[in-house]
């Protein structure tokens, strides 16, 4: 019983991960393609991770040792993944743009903002 | 005397994630509840060490997230903010398998708030969410700069704070954790 419910976790994460992959490819820019990555690095990564939570449970259940290691293990990995992946998300794409990538977008209200605000950060360094 | 404080914190944190990460390593004949004395010990020397390392990298000036009853919140909040997830994953993997409707656009969001500490919650649940990421943030009125997979039909709808999530208002939520 419980190994089915880990495939299909594990199933579940390879769908959104390969999902995540296909909208790389497919979508026309730089900003657009980090949402695709962000499929991957949420539900691909959530959903393996509580494969292995649940498959960790199946070992409490059967009476091993090891699940207590398991089980701990995967928890600071998903909160390290979730802290990690949201900040490099959003330093990649602040630091694309200020150097110039702009989005081909039909509004951006970040264009008319960003000269004053950089010229607000020069002068308190 | 100032930076005692930071390295004590710094100092406990790092010892309770030593303490998760060693559990189960008592043996049968020496140990204290879960651990065994070897890895007790290692871990307090080497938290001790984490600590005083850390003294100054430490920036926090208000202690207002220290409340354990904001980390309850903080807990409680995991729920709203799954449901949530599990939408915007939806829909967004719907795109990317059809292709329509993707209209990108980066849209300026004032959500009012009033501690970094928010700020921060707000922009990182919006950045993990897929379908939004924010691009930047203004430091000192903490309007953030939101780039949004698909804008709709009607730019200045977006606009408001509470229209970035699909269905539940998390920027409320946000504001009674960290307010």
């Amino acid at each position: 019983m419980i190994d089915i419910i880990v495939t299909v976790c594990v199933l579940i994460s390879l769908i959104f991960s390969i999902l995540g992959v296909i909208g790389l490819f497919r979508f026309p820019d730089f900003y657009t393609r980090i949402h695709a990555a962000g499929l991957v690095g949420s539900f691909g990564i959530l959903f393996m991770g509580a494969a292995v939570l649940i498959y960790a449970a199946g070992l409490f259940l059967s009476g091993e040792g090891a699940w207590l290691n398991f089980g701990a293990h995967i928890l600071i990995a998903l909160v390290v993944t979730v802290i990690t992946g949201t900040t490099s998300t959003h330093a990649i794409a602040r630091s694309a743009y200020r150097s110039g990538n702009r989005p081909d977008a039909k509004s951006d209200a970040l264009k008319d903002d960003i000269e004053s605000m950089k010229r607000r950060e020069e002068k308190k360094r | 005397m100032k930076s005692i404080f930071p390295a004590i914190l710094a100092g406990i944190a790092a010892f309770i994630i030593y303490l998760i990460l060693s559990a189960g390593s008592a043996l049968p004949n020496d140990g204290i509840l879960l651990w065994s004395s070897a890895e007790l010990i290692i871990g307090l020397i080497l938290s001790i060490i984490t600590g005083l390392i850390c003294r100054k990298i430490w920036v926090g000036k208000s202690y207002r997230m220290a409340n354990p009853l904001r980390w309850l919140l903080l807990i409680v909040y995991i729920i709203p903010f799954l449901i949530e997830l599990i939408i915007a994953n939806l829909t967004v993997a719907w795109k990317v398998i059809t292709g329509r409707n993707i209209r990108p656009g980066i849209v300026k969001l004032t959500p009012g708030m009033k501690t970094d500490a928010g700020a921060l919650l707000l922009s990182a649940s919006i950045t993990y969410q897929p379908g939004t990421a924010s691009v930047d943030v203004d430091e000192e009125s903490r309007e953030l700069y939101v780039h949004c997979l698909d804008i709709g039909s009607d730019p200045a709808a977006v606009r408001q704070p509470g229209n970035i999530f699909s269905r539940i208002d998390l920027v409320k939520w946000i504001r009674r954790i960290t307010e």
